[in-house]
């Protein structure tokens, strides 16, 4: 799908503008192909780590790390979600998300998983390959779950499913279980 | 990170759910032996550690060992820990009363874990998540609510815990001293209704 290749293609992008705006002098002993040096490319933190399943790799971050998913500065809507395997709610609401996200080419969807780290092997991983999801899934791993909670809303009163809605003009966040006409409609408040 | 006093929770609080300084009610909830508890049970009580949890969420099943510590550690002071399950089983079979007394056994409460029959208990309390910890003080004015909210400042690792806000809510009661924060964001799992 091009989505799963476009992040990657922007870094690859941006890395290739960087050695190209170097000296000559550097360029011939620097190892391109090094992905740790891609993800030093100052536009997004490196995981802890990454999983993978069989459609995507699902980068591990902090709370720091996830920043930059809250942050985007494109012409796309983002739609953050906030959701757990063990969240029945969660796993419940999924599929109106991942139906948005097909129907929509201009909407960006990140599932960000507060799975926990002992079960992203054995539950997250399975998760994903069998409801085969296409939205960009990522696990935070938070020291302290009250300030991942104030990075992302003042309102968030820490329970999930949550979901964060955001362009350039607009942002709004939502605490609760959301249908996919709830959904579809605080979507089209983003659209000009 | 620490709040302060923060705006009451929507979902789960009535407009006349407990609020740090009100008075609360006792009640009568069985226990996994069988047994009906009431705060009242308690004459050398100086105060409570009631807490909202269950078998089923993973953030109750991170907390566990930190409330038999608890237990131990305030049963001789007389600040008993009382622990309300206050999930619907139709909902979440898992916490039956039944699953309770098998659960409470495998993992060796030390502690009375209350079922909160007909989930009519924890509305009072504004009990938003599991677990949800509730500090009360026994006064001649009656059983005084001073913290709701997390029992500490980490979930996920107690090692990296730095603040444990259930022994700092007491030393400052024990001390006459304002209780600083007195309301903190509880982190766990919705409690389960229909």
């Amino acid at each position: 799908m091009t989505k799963q290749i476009f992040i990657p293609l922007i870094m690859l992008a941006l890395f290739a503008l960087q050695s190209c705006d170097q000296s000559a002098s550097t360029t011939t002993d620097s190892d391109t192909t090094d992905t740790t040096v891609i993800n030093a490319s100052n536009t997004e933190d490196a995981p802890l780590k990454t999983l993978k399943a069989d459609n995507q790799d699902i980068h591990v971050f902090d709370t720091d790390g996830i920043q930059p998913y809250l942050n985007k500065e494109d012409d796309n809507i983002h739609v953050v979600n906030f959701w757990a395997t063990w969240c029945g709610p969660c796993v419940k609401e999924l599929p109106y998300f991942e139906q948005a996200n097909a129907e929509m080419d201009d909407l960006q969807l990140t599932l960000v998983s507060l799975d926990f780290e002992d079960k992203l092997e054995s539950s997250l991983v399975p998760f994903v390959n069998k409801k085969d999801l296409k939205g960009d899934v990522i696990v935070v791993l938070p020291e302290s779950e009250p300030e991942l909670m104030e990075s992302v809303s003042s309102q968030w009163t820490s329970g999930i499913p949550a979901t964060l809605i955001y362009n350039k003009h607009k942002r709004q966040f939502y605490e609760g279980s959301m249908s996919y006409d709830q959904l579809m409609a605080e979507i089209e408040k983003f659209k000009l | 990170m620490l709040t302060g006093k923060n705006k009451t929770e929507k979902k789960a609080s009535l407009t006349n759910a407990y609020k740090v300084g009100d008075k609360v009610s006792d009640f009568s909830l069985k226990n996994i032996d069988g047994e009906m508890v009431s705060m009242s049970d308690y004459a050398d009580a100086e105060g409570f550690i009631v807490v909202f949890t269950c078998n089923t969420c993973p953030y109750s099943k991170m907390y566990e060992d930190r409330l038999k510590s608890l237990s131990a550690k305030y049963a001789n002071d007389n600040w008993p820990l009382i622990a309300i399950q206050p999930n619907d089983p139709a909902v979440q079979p898992g916490d039956s009363y039944d699953e309770m007394v098998s659960y409470a056994s495998a993992q060796g409460f030390n502690f009375p874990y209350l079922f909160d029959e007909g989930q009519k208990e924890y509305p009072k309390w504004g009990a938003a998540r599991t677990p949800h910890v509730f500090i009360v003080e026994k006064t001649d004015d009656g059983n005084l609510l001073r913290y709701i909210g997390a029992a500490d400042d980490n979930a996920r690792d107690e090692s990296k815990v730095t603040v444990n806000y259930v022994d700092k809510t007491i030393a400052s009661i024990r001390a006459g001293e304002t209780v600083d924060p007195d309301f903190t964001k509880a982190i766990g799992c919705t409690i389960k209704t229909k």
